[in-house]
């Protein structure tokens, strides 16, 4: 549970980061509901995946793969805010 | 001794092809929303019996407007839009320029690396003494290789063609290169057909993309999320490795010009690297991602605005198709 609220917390700054800098007024206050990848394009979610990946490696100490599209149904993971939290604690 | 870039001179077509032009042709889309997030409104683009030979050597007649072309010694000419399979269009050029028949002439195959590549080439010519005065020229014309209804890919291409004037010197102006190589990502930025692997094929079945974007084999593919990533991951430690192997910090750098992909690819770059809004240069507005010439064109318009001034160090660094990379800093 602990990894998992840690890895809720990077995504949440993430995307407030995201929020500020393409005002995205949806990701100002995530929530476990917000939804992701309906509210960006390709561009946007690299961005994102990128930005979690190096906040991940700062707090785990362990390099990932965010961002996979060779992964068939790939977007599902960016589906939502639990969605994500759940792929990224399996990586 | 030494070599450094005396001057560079630009060359565009003279079709424009505006977003509202784009907008026209898909209704359906976005066009102004897609043009604003990638930061390009307008583009240049070659007519159809129009090549990268021809703006080439366009380009090259601008630079000798101030420079004598019959001191060149050799010419180096970047293009993934040659005229012919063989021979060069180095070869070629060198007869169009009416240059002396005692100069080297070839030409490489890379893309947006392809001025990072050209210039080291250059400085190992120039340092070996083979060569004095070398005319390095950029010239591509990718709209060549994109699909009408491909959207996503005539927004961001342009065509144009640079000739930048290398020349040796009593002190070394350019510094320490970092080149790399990453073929795993080759099948990202592709044109599938058309080389002896797989042929031209008129019959080439029509695709639509994610992004309802057609194309077939016999065109441009370019899977612009795994490029960003690519980008993203790879460059900052590009730019970290070529200061440490110019014993430099990132303080020491006046001014950074990175290949111009994108706008937003760029703004997200120098966020990374944490590189202020004054210290880096967005010029595609106009003339959109030009591949190889991108950074000539970007050093050209940033000393004409007065961005960097004489005595200033500049990180040049071009990346993309390939994958390939390279990074120099230079003294202006």
């Amino acid at each position: 549970m602990e990894v998992k609220n840690k890895i809720e917390r990077i995504v949440v700054e993430c995307l407030i980061i995201l929020a500020e800098e393409e005002k995205i007024k949806s990701f100002e206050k995530p929530t476990s509901d917000t939804k992701i990848a309906s509210q960006v394009d390709s561009m946007s979610l690299v961005a994102l995946s990128v930005d979690i990946e190096e906040k991940y490696e700062e707090v785990f100490d362990k390099e990932i793969k965010v961002l996979n599209e060779s992964e068939a149904n790939f977007l599902l993971n960016f589906e939502n805010v639990t969605s994500l939290v759940e792929y990224i604690s399996k990586l | 001794m030494g070599s450094y870039i005396k001057d560079v001179a630009c060359f565009f077509p003279s079709n424009v092809l505006y977003n509202d032009d784009l907008q026209r042709d898909f209704p359906d889309r976005n066009v102004a929303k897609m043009g604003n997030k990638i930061g390009i409104h307008k583009r240049y683009i070659v007519g159809n019996s129009e090549t990268a030979l021809d703006l080439a050597e366009g380009a090259c007649n601008k630079l000798f407007e101030k420079h004598d072309k019959a001191k060149i010694d050799f010419i180096i000419l970047c293009t993934q839009s040659p005229d012919y399979y063989l021979p060069t269009s180095a070869c070629i050029l060198q007869k169009k320029l009416g240059l002396s028949k005692s100069i080297g002439a070839f030409d490489i195959n890379q893309g947006c690396s392809g001025f990072v590549y050209g210039l080291s080439i250059a400085k190992g010519l120039i340092e070996a003494s083979i060569a004095s005065n070398i005319l390095l020229v950029m010239a591509d014309t990718y709209s060549k290789h994109i699909n009408k209804e491909d959207l996503g890919n005539r927004l961001i291409f342009g065509d144009a063609a640079t000739a930048i004037l290398v020349e040796k010197s009593n002190k070394q102006q350019i510094g320490n290169f970092v080149l790399g190589t990453d073929g795993n990502g080759y099948n990202n930025l592709i044109v599938p057909n058309g080389g002896m692997r797989c042929r031209f094929n008129p019959d080439s079945e029509v695709v639509i993309g994610d992004r309802n974007d057609k194309r077939s084999d016999n065109d441009l593919y370019m899977n612009g999320s795994e490029i960003f990533y690519f980008v993203g991951k790879e460059i900052p430690l590009v730019i970290d490795e070529t200061l440490s192997k110019n014993n430099l910090i990132k303080d020491n750098i006046d001014f950074y010009l990175f290949h111009q992909a994108n706008e937003y690819m760029i703004n997200f770059l120098a966020k990374k690297l944490k590189i202020k809004s004054e210290r880096y240069y967005n010029n595609i507005e106009d003339i959109g991602n030009t591949v190889s010439s991108t950074i000539p064109i970007a050093l050209k318009r940033s000393l004409e605005k007065g961005l960097i001034k004489k005595g200033d160090r500049v990180m040049l660094c071009g990346f993309g198709v390939g994958y390939s990379w390279g990074a120099v800093i230079i003294e202006i």
